[in-house]
């Protein structure tokens, strides 16, 4: 990112008003972008942090957590690979954690005066680490709604991050920068889109790595026991698995994908996840976007 | 493949099944089995002629049970509810590389002993006083070069190499390698509102000040101060200046030489140490 986003831009007069967007683009106005995957995995890691995360001035350690998980009634084997230290890549993992911080209720009015602190917290960081993921995970979702989430996000993410000095006693740099820089492409890619191809869906789960991280698994499993792909190995096979991926493309029914890949579905509706389908595809998407 | 010796095996018959009865090891060693298999063999002729599979399958009686169950009110199917309930007991492997290579399972089966069980029994019915996560305690520490007190809460718990334990029993606070980390509450001068019995003279604020990681499990001394729940929602901690200056001075006479030298050093802030209203600090200052 070098320089400022042209005023002769077609999509200048699209993103100039918003009021806090970052305009610095590199050549060709391209944005960096980061995978929401890893950004939710990251959330975690942040979580079982011996330091703990400060949010609003309160320190919520893995201890404080557990101890308001289970005064939400999640059970103890159910916590204990939540908060689990040996598994830092499990999405899934990740993604149930935070939706079980998400999901505490407000402090009860006679409750320890330190219980309800740790739960308000909690509570502002649940709104957060909903507004961050429902965008993605949510399949009814139009695309406003998904922009205005991941505004929010970003703003929430500002406030904890701003707040009383917090800085990486919140979160580690990379990891804010990484969600702002992530949503900020967003905003840039529906804006490209809107110019270049205004009819067309824009597919909010398709940004990221996913197709890159799906092809690395396809090229991992034709060079069988090698722990690695060489450059003769990559020549041979990857236009032959370019077909493979074309073909899964083209029949989702037939691709299973990665379990460590899947993510359950949010209806919102009911307000509650559903296992209807194995991952999440632009097929799946029923939302307006 | 299927065709060793030139024709398809598909749809052919053993014939040395029903001339050689005798060549079947289990029928020579049980006579009963055989006179009772051969007599079942010769009343029922073997007729089939198509995919044995397809005909077991034609022949089992159909299952009119349903595979539905009901789990708190819903009604779900029962492989569905057996993968729910036994989703956290899986031992799959890591997805780590290096552990996935040697076959270390993803959730390590000796910490899921819960740490804090082993720790924390008792014969006792009504339990033994523990220090929890969230307990207010009261520690020494060093500011600005002088020793002040710091009333705080507990973040973490940490014994005989066990970590983030849910809470600790108060006699093993002396046991050199018990380490508690935990957050400096921000005391203020208490108002009418917050006690209108005008008997204690400081409250929590419901802001935090700095971490206070490490402390020696001795040095802590675990409080129980009077609850103000007059404003709705907002439950506090009310304090007394006299409670605190006493406890301040029990806790500095039992530091040894060599914990005064090692007291954590806690940055100065706005609010830490401890000050009245006028701004002057506190008299339990040591």
């Amino acid at each position: 990112m070098t320089s400022e986003l042209s005023v002769d831009s077609p999509i200048y007069a699209l993103l100039q008003p918003l009021e806090f967007l970052n305009l610095l683009v590199g050549p060709d106005d391209i944005t960096m972008d980061k995978d929401f995957k890893h950004i939710i995995k990251r959330q975690w890691n942040v979580f079982m942090r011996a330091k703990g995360v400060e949010i609003l001035g309160y320190c919520i350690t893995p201890s404080v957590l557990r101890s308001q998980l289970e005064h939400n009634g999640v059970s103890t084997h159910q916590l204990c690979s939540l908060l689990n230290l040996n598994d830092k890549q499990d999405v899934v993992l990740a993604y149930s954690l935070l939706r079980e911080i998400w999901s505490l209720p407000p402090p009860p009015a006679s409750c320890d005066p330190t219980f309800a602190l740790a739960c308000r917290a909690l509570n502002i960081y649940g709104e957060f680490a909903q507004h961050l993921m429902l965008p993605y995970v949510c399949i009814e979702q139009d695309l406003d709604k998904q922009l205005i989430h991941l505004s929010v996000a970003a703003h929430l993410a500002f406030l904890l991050y701003r707040h009383n000095s917090a800085s990486t006693h919140f979160m580690p740099r990379q990891s804010y920068l990484d969600i702002v820089l992530m949503i900020k492409n967003v905003y840039f890619c529906v804006a490209k889109t809107k110019v270049d191809n205004p009819t067309t869906n824009f597919y909010l789960i398709l940004l990221g790595t996913d197709r890159l991280e799906t092809f690395f698994g396809l090229i991992r499993t034709a060079v069988s026991t090698d722990a690695n792909v060489d450059m003769l190995q990559l020549g041979s096979r990857a236009s032959g698995l370019t077909e493979v991926a074309a073909i899964l493309a083209e029949h989702p029914e037939w691709d299973y994908s990665t379990r460590r890949m899947w993510l359950p579905v949010f209806s919102k509706d009911t307000r509650e996840f559903t296992s209807k389908a194995d991952h999440i595809n632009p097929r799946d998407w029923r939302g307006n976007v | 493949m299927l065709s060793p010796f030139g024709d398809l095996l598909v749809n052919q018959r053993d014939v040395t099944e029903d001339t050689h009865e005798e060549d079947n090891p289990l029928e020579v060693s049980n006579p009963n089995l055989h006179d009772e298999g051969r007599s079942r063999l010769q009343s029922v002729p073997y007729t089939h002629e198509g995919d044995l599979e397809d005909a077991i399958a034609d022949e089992a009686p159909r299952n009119n049970g349903t595979s539905e169950i009901l789990i708190q009110g819903q009604k779900t199917t029962k492989a569905k509810a057996l993968r729910h309930r036994m989703a956290n007991h899986s031992n799959r492997s890591s997805t780590d590389r290096l552990k996935h290579v040697q076959q270390l399972p993803c959730f390590d089966g000796v910490s899921r002993v819960t740490d804090t069980d082993i720790i924390t029994s008792s014969a006792d019915v009504l339990g033994v006083p523990s220090l929890r996560i969230g307990n207010p305690i009261a520690v020494l520490v060093r500011c600005e070069g002088l020793v002040v007190l710091a009333v705080a809460q507990v973040n973490r718990l940490k014994f005989a190499g066990k970590d983030n334990l849910n809470e600790l029993p108060i006699h093993l606070l002396a046991d050199p390698t018990a380490r508690v980390d935990s957050q400096i509450l921000r005391l203020i001068a208490v108002t009418l509102d917050d006690d209108p019995t005008q008997v204690h003279d400081w409250c929590w604020s419901l802001q935090m000040e700095a971490s206070c990681d490490n402390i020696p499990g001795q040095g802590v001394h675990p409080i129980n101060p009077s609850l103000s729940v007059q404003k709705p929602g907002q439950p506090t901690f009310l304090f007394e200046s006299t409670f605190l200056v006493t406890l301040s001075c029990n806790l500095f006479q039992e530091l040894r030489p060599e914990d005064r030298r090692n007291l954590l050093v806690i940055k100065q802030s706005e609010y830490f140490p401890y000050q009245g209203s006028s701004g002057a600090l506190l008299s339990w200052l040591l």
